[in-house]
Parts: structure tokens; C-alpha cells; sequence
């Protein structure tokens, strides 16, 4: 049902690295750095392994249920029934992840750039297109994942660059100052982000080859979770712990510091495309993922005609689901990552195990 | 007052867009999943503007997931 057109694995993988990136790349530092101190770029590197332990979790499911979707696999592993309830929640999962990355777009735009500027103007620009995007298809999206990605290379690189001559290897000492424990609890506020990869397993069925897909998984979470390993460790460098864990946006203070020989400096505006390039597409992919989770559940010949009142929800929702900043830092910190374990732990778990228990019995309809 | 009539206004708009496809197609569950939808959307919208006090379910996963989240993060926190 549904034809949209296949993507190569390449796209895929830019699609899955822009994915991770999102809203991540202006967050992380600071909850890494609330938690872990200096020892921050510790936390990134342990989430690393966790992203690649979940990739290959996402590429078992992935590649056992091929080719069907995270709603049509909950429909083949519970039943009609316990299948479709599963498959709302996770679908109302993926709604409450759009309306709080809108409101973390909203939110950055009207308190950093433009202070007078109502934020649901925001929210309806950016939710508009994001939609459009969404309604145009997989295909599209990916091809503009990977035009869009040699830019945001090229500014990462650039940042990188131009802030490198700030950074003091003293910043990060002493290095386990309190232990382990500090350095975990900054990781669990981590993986939250990481198990929203789960979201991409919606988009997976439409990749070619499961077999180059799958590899395209692992790969674009290896390279998505080294980008911002890298970020976090470069913000701990040059501001050291303190300030970032002070700030609300770390990275974007990190751009207003990069001034080089008193000319070239106040590049963050710059520096924020970055984010709305990686943004972008995540709410694009949530979008997509979420309506045609929606038409597969209600079993609709074509998901397009849900994505503008899905749009309208979710520009409503951000409004009310994050009344101001303290609450969603509070629920982001606390319960954003217990939330995330059900359907990016839990549930890919639990799917495997019913099929590895329907093959070992003997019985099983299909793969 | 401006605020509902936007609402109302956008999902004219929207009904507008994919009202051709919905004719020609004749679907009826697909007819009634896009207008639930955008009935749901347009109540929220208004019960928004009109400020009523609507329940925030994001307090209602906090409650779930307040045992979960103090395994992972410890009581204190």
C-alpha cells in the first residue's frame, strides 16, 4: 500500500545521521554537562556504544519483520487487537516527540534570535513545512536530507574550526572527579534521544536492500552519535563545565564566543542553520512516520490526507504540553528517557522475542 | 476572539486542500479519520485560545514514570 518510492542506503544513512543530530546538537552539552561535570565528553563516548548496541537491536527487528513497519510488526507479533493499542501509543509517542521539538525550535527562536516574535508564528512556519515535506514523501525527504547535508558539514566543520584556537585541555581535569555514577546519569539523559531512532524503523521498509540498510543504521548512528560527542567534548573544552550546564543553548553561546583576529565573530545565526537544517528533518521524518503510522493503523490507502490535521494538533500540542521552559527541562532531564526505554527498549525487545519464540515453536506465518 | 477564527479559518483551509481528493475517492473511513482528526485538532485549537484549563498529559507520564526515573536517576533527584 502506499507506493512512495525506495530510497538507496546512502540516503538512508544521511537521513538516520541528520535524524540523531535534531534538536540534540543545541541540548546535549547541557544535560551531558548538568550531570557529569568536565567528565561530560565520558558520558558521550559511553552513549556511543549504547547507540551502537540499540542499532543493532533496531537492525534485528528491522531486518526479521522486513518489510513491514513498527505498527504493522506490533499488529504480526500481539495480535489485532493488542497490536493496535500498542501501535497508538507508540504513535502518540512520536506526536508528543513532534509537538516538543516545534516548541524547542519556537522556544530557542523567540528567546535567542527574536524576542518579539509570538512563538506560534514559529511553530505554524516551521510545522508548515515540515509537513510539506512529509507530504511529499520519503523519497523527497531523503534527497533533501542529502543536499542539505554537505552544508551542514561544512558549517559543523567551519564551527569546529574557528572555535579550536579557545580550546584548554585543563577544562576537562580532573577527569572522574565524583565517580562513575555522575558520568551514567548524564549518558541515561542521553540515551532518551538516542531510543528515538526507534522512530526510524517506520521509515525502514522503504530502504532498497534491508540487507546495505541495516549497515546504513549503524552507520548513521555511529557517525550522528560522534557528531555530537564531538560537540559536547569541544563546548566542556572551551567553556568548561560550569558555564555550559549555565547556559540554556551551550552550542549557541559556543558560536557567539568564535571571534577570529577581531573581525570575524558573531557568526551564530549562522551557526543556528545548522540546527534548523538537522531539525528540520527530524520533525519531517516525525511527521511522516506519525501519518503513516496513523493510516496503516486505521488501514487508509494513503497517509497524506492526515498529515495537515496532524500538523494543526501538534502546533496545539507544543503549545500545551510545554506551558514554560523549567517544565520541560524538568521533564526532559527526569522522565524524558524512562519514557523513550518503553518504545526504544522495551517494545523492539519484546518484538524480537515474540518472533524468536513463534520460530522456535515452529509455527510461524511469515518472517 | 482573532485567534479562533484563525483556527477555524486554517482548518477551512486545510478541508479546502484535500476536500478534492476525499470527493473523488468516496472512501468513507478515510473520510471520517480525516475529519475526526481535524475535528480533534480545531476543539484543542479553540479550548487553547479560549484558555480553558485542559489537562496536560504530560503530568500523567510523569506520574507513570516517576518510579522508573528515580531507578535510573536516584531519589534525590
Amino acid at each position: 500500500m502506499l507506493n512512495n518510492g525506495k530510497i538507496g542506503a546512502y540516503p538512508f544513512m544521511v537521513l538516520v545521521t541528520m535524524f540523531i543530530v535534531g534538536d540534540a546538537l543545541l541540548y546535549v552539552p547541557a544535560w551531558l554537562a548538568s550531570a557529569a561535570k568536565q567528565d561530560a565528553w565520558i558520558a558521550a563516548l559511553l552513549c556511543m556504544a549504547e547507540g551502537a548496541l540499540l542499532a543493532i537491536l533496531y537492525n534485528a527487528v528491522a531486518k526479521r519483520f522486513y518489510p513491514a513497519t513498527i505498527v504493522e510488526m506490533s499488529g504480526i507479533a500481539f495480535g489485532k487487537w493488542a497490536g493496535a493499542a500498542v501501535a497508538l501509543f507508540f504513535i502518540i509517542f512520536i506526536v508528543i516527540d513532534i509537538s516538543f521539538l516545534l516548541m524547542e525550535t519556537g522556544d530557542f527562536v523567540t528567546t535567542q534570535m527574536m524576542p518579539d516574535m509570538p512563538v506560534e508564528v514559529i511553530l505554524i512556519l516551521f510545522s508548515g513545512i515540515a509537513v510539506s515535506a512529509a507530504r511529499r514523501g520519503v523519497q523527497t525527504m531523503s534527497r533533501s536530507a542529502e543536499s542539505l547535508f554537505p552544508w551542514f558539514v561544512a558549517l559543523y566543520v567551519i564551527f569546529v574550526l574557528f572555535i579550536s584556537p579557545q580550546i584548554k585541555l585543563s577544562r576537562i581535569e580532573p577527569v572522574f572527579h565524583a565517580g562513575f555514577i555522575p558520568v551514567l546519569h548524564g549518558s541515561f539523559k542521553y540515551l532518551g534521544n538516542m531510543e528515538e531512532v526507534v522512530i526510524l524503523l517506520m521509515l525502514f521498509p522503504f530502504v532498497k536492500l534491508p540487507e546495505r540498510g541495516t549497515k546504513a543504521l549503524f552507520l548513521g548512528v555511529l557517525l550522528g552519535n560522534f557528531i555530537l560527542s564531538a560537540f559536547t567534548a569541544i563546548t566542556i573544552l572551551v567553556m568548561g563545565s560550569t558555564l555550559t550546564t549555565m547556559f540554556s543553548y551551550p552550542s549557541y553561546a559556543l558560536a557567539q564566543k568564535i571571534s577570529i583576529g577581531d573581525f570575524f565573530q558573531r557568526i551564530e545565526a549562522i551557526m543556528a542553520f545548522m540546527w534548523f537544517i538537522t531539525v528540520f528533518i527530524k520533525i519531517a521524518v516525525c511527521y511522516f512516520a506519525a501519518s503513516f503510522g496513523i493510516a496503516q493503523l486505521l488501514k487508509l490507502p494513503d497517509y497524506r490526507i492526515v498529515t495537515l490535521p496532524l500538523g494543526m494538533i501538534t502546533i496545539v500540542l507544543g503549545l500545551q504540553l510545554v506551558p514554560n521552559r523549567p517544565y520541560f527541562n524538568q521533564f526532559a532531564s527526569l522522565f524524558w528517557t524512562p519514557y523513550t526505554l518503553t518504545f526504544g527498549q522495551l517494545l523492539p525487545l519484546l518484538l524480537l522475542g515474540v518472533a524468536l519464540l513463534r520460530k522456535s515453536v515452529g509455527k510461524e506465518e511469515r518472517v | 476572539m482573532w485567534s479562533i477564527w484563525l483556527i477555524v479559518l486554517s482548518a477551512g483551509g486545510i478541508v479546502a486542500v484535500e476536500f478534492p481528493l476525499l470527493k473523488r475517492r468516496k472512501y468513507k473511513r478515510e473520510i471520517l479519520a480525516f475529519a475526526a482528526l481535524l475535528l480533534f485538532g480545531v476543539g484543542l485549537g479553540i479550548a487553547k485560545a479560549l484558555e480553558l484549563d485542559i489537562p496536560n498529559p504530560i503530568d500523567w507520564i510523569s506520574v507513570i514514570y516517576k518510579p522508573l526515573s528515580e531507578l535510573l536517576y536516584g531519589k534525590s533527584a
